[in-house]
């Protein structure tokens, strides 16, 4: 009878043995299988997310901070803004950069009522402001967040010279205003100071400007439209609320009054790169771009790093799981298959006195133990599809209860990022887990490499037995 | 030439701060076709001296050759696996596994030529010591003493080796089956040319041998 014949003799008649080594093998086994789906579908939905967001990169300094900039002197503040700018155009211009944006904004430029409409008293109570542009394409559209279905995108001389011309959002149309491309949109500039008399800020000048309409969208139904919908009705070229702002400039530099001058900012900075791969390099081209400025930045991975956070920490919790159910197992197996061992010692000894290789006994242990075990860990991955879907979602649940709402807002400020405006419940409902072909062979090889390692105890007992000491006592 | 020859044989135990020779200097042959009986009273070096001549333990000091070559050069392993079997007093059959099976394993762990058909091989041997094809395939716990004794010298004849040592083979058999066993073992050395060395303190077993062989009158000696 030779080696495999005495192993499947073996395992097939010492029943008892078989069914507490199978046993334990399956139950720890599921813990392994479970933690190592969790693992690489933590995995799968980061790779996922990136792929869906993208690599871009979105600058961020007090300028692009509507709070931090009043805090700035005017020294300060333009020294902040040059640096933006510059930085801006420096990167924009790189090989690994697909497109780039910039959006201006100026508080100081408001929707005016008007009798033959009434678009105040529609949706925009909130306020409804001046998204500026720069591009002859929105850099929108390509993040597919709205398409244009009527008239045309602004020209290269209406942002160059910062035109009166506005691109509206089709949902104005809506609102019963029939708006038709050449139509016009009042809004009005308003300047105030601060009158020491009546110890109050009031309007010292207003100007209406005509916006002619030039091209209509419509938003790409998504989460984010919400959000946009109260926000960004209105595009217009940056650098006509440049213009603008500069008026305002020149407007209180003529006159004594303590202006209370709205300062332009720069709502959001952002470029995106060919693909994921060029993400790495550029990233370093933007650390060297913005070193020793006040300048950061932030990266689609910081976005999904941010989504993520509970996935990761569940991932992680099962690695430590994975870790921690492997040392069991060793230990649960050396300690069974050497308690089994000993009550073979006279089996043992017969092999011996018959002049069996030690070798090949210890050959013949291992084999027994695999073949148990890995039955085992097969078998578990049968029932782990569902207690990991169970226990994940248990976890993941118990620990979104514990996030507090700060990667909210971080997800909200970083919309930019995260143009689906994905959050975190998105992220739990899409986790599926799955083990795949490549997680079956890793769980293998670390189940054999686990009851390999259970098996020196055993072995070493083995190595100092005297087949005279078992056979003649 | 003897098929295993001892001399000045030496094997002693520690006892305390003394060592307690069992075995001093012994010196004896064993020929094929002949069973020699060990007798001597109990402790007086019996069963280490079958535990020498099986390699199960190495020798303080003298040889053990088969062959006229030492078995250490042979190897301990080797020999027991191409030149020896061993029957033991109780048995030592695999429990789990039936009569044929235990034959099996013994045949194929033995390096020695055996024939093609394994099973018929084995099957054979068994018949030819009275275990019939049913009990063949009856687990061993399930066989009587007798039956089970019968069968630890089938898997000692399934190996095709020169020697047969037995320890006792009929200390846990009753009058009957102890017969049949030394008439089996008795069979072996006359009939298949084997040299059957049997360590007894059954009188029966050792009138039945060519040679008696009495350690008990070289004694034990203590040495400080």
């Amino acid at each position: 009878m030779k080696l495999f014949k005495r192993v499947l003799v073996s395992v097939l008649r010492r029943k008892t043995c078989t069914l507490i080594l199978l046993l334990l093998t399956f139950l720890i086994g599921n813990v392994m299988a479970v933690s190592i789906a969790i693992q690489q579908s933590s995995k799968g939905i980061e790779e996922n997310l990136l792929n869906r967001i993208g690599g871009k990169v979105l600058l961020k300094s007090p300028i692009t901070d509507q709070n931090q900039i009043y805090a700035l002197s005017d020294e300060d503040y333009e020294k902040a803004w040059k640096e933006f700018i510059d930085s801006y155009e420096n990167l924009s211009s790189k090989e690994k950069v697909s497109y780039a944006d910039i959006h201006y904004h100026y508080n100081s430029i408001q929707l005016l009522d008007s009798e033959k409409y009434d678009l105040n008293n529609k949706h925009y109570e909130n306020g409804s402001y001046l998204h500026g542009v720069d591009s002859l394409v929105f850099t929108d559209e390509k993040e597919e967040l709205l398409t244009l279905n009527k008239g045309s995108y602004f020209t290269k001389e209406m942002l160059d010279d910062g035109w009166d011309v506005m691109i509206i959002s089709d949902q104005v149309t809506r609102d019963q205003v029939p708006f038709q491309i050449g139509d016009r949109i009042d809004f009005s500039l308003i300047l105030t100071a601060y009158d020491p008399a009546q110890s109050q800020t009031v309007s010292v000048y207003e100007k209406v400007i005509s916006y002619e309409i030039v091209g209509i969208y419509q938003q790409i139904d998504n989460k984010y439209s919400d959000i946009q919908n109260d926000l960004e009705l209105f595009y217009v070229p940056n650098q006509n609320l440049v213009k603008y702002e500069q008026f305002a400039k020149d407007f209180f530099s003529k006159s004594n009054m303590e202006p209370n001058r709205d300062r332009l900012w720069i709502e959001s900075c952002m470029f995106r790169v060919h693909s994921l791969l060029d993400l790495p390099v550029f990233k370093n081209t933007v650390l060297n771009e913005i070193e020793d400025k006040q300048i950061n930045f932030y990266t689609s991975e910081d976005s999904v790093e941010g989504l993520l956070g509970t996935i990761k920490t569940l991932s992680s919790l099962s690695e430590n799981v994975l870790w921690f159910s492997m040392g069991a197992m060793c230990i649960a197996v050396a300690l069974v298959t050497f308690y089994f061992v000993k009550e073979r010692k006279h089996e043992i000894g017969i092999y011996l006195s018959l002049g069996m290789d030690k070798k090949e006994l210890l050959i013949q242990i291992v084999f027994e133990t695999l073949f148990v075990g890995l039955l085992g860990i097969i078998l578990s991955i049968g029932s782990q599809k569902y207690l990991s879907q169970s226990f994940s979602d248990y976890l993941v649940e118990t620990m979104i209860r514990y996030e507090d709402t700060e990667k909210d807002k971080f997800v909200t400020n970083h919309h930019v990022l995260n143009p689906d405006h994905l959050t975190h419940e998105d992220i739990v409902s899409q986790y599926e887990v799955h083990i795949q072909g490549q997680d079956l062979i890793l769980l293998l090889i670390l189940g054999s490499c686990t009851l390999i390692i259970s098996c020196l105890l055993p072995l070493g007992y083995i190595v100092i037995l005297k087949p005279k000491n078992i056979m003649l006592e | 030439m003897s098929i295993l020859e001892v001399k000045d044989l030496t094997f002693s135990y520690p006892d305390g701060d003394v060592k307690r020779i069992i075995l001093d200097h012994i010196s004896e042959s064993f020929d094929q076709g002949k069973f020699y009986a060990i007798v001597g009273f109990s402790g007086c070096g019996k069963t280490t001296f079958l535990s020498l001549i099986a390699a199960l333990d190495k020798p303080e000091s003298g040889s053990i050759m088969y062959q006229g070559k030492e078995i250490s050069e042979i190897g301990y392993e080797k020999y027991r696996r191409n030149h020896i079997s061993i029957v033991f007093q109780n048995y030592n059959l695999i429990p789990y596994m039936n009569a044929l099976e235990n034959v099996r394993v013994a045949m194929g762990i033995t390096e020695n030529p055996l024939g093609d058909d394994m099973t018929r091989l084995a099957l054979e041997h068994l018949f030819s010591v009275g275990i019939d094809e049913k009990k063949a395939k009856r687990r061993v716990n399930r066989l009587s003493g007798g039956e089970q004794q019968r069968v630890a010298i089938a898997r000692a004849l399934s190996t095709n080796v020169d020697i047969i040592l037995a320890d006792e083979p009929t200390g846990n058999l009753d009058r009957k089956s102890s017969e049949v066993i030394v008439d089996l073992l008795s069979e072996l050395a006359h009939q298949r040319n084997k040299c059957v060395i049997v360590v007894t303190h059954d009188q029966n077993v050792a009138k039945k041998s060519d040679k008696i062989i009495n350690l008990q009158t070289i004694g034990m000696k203590l040495k400080s």
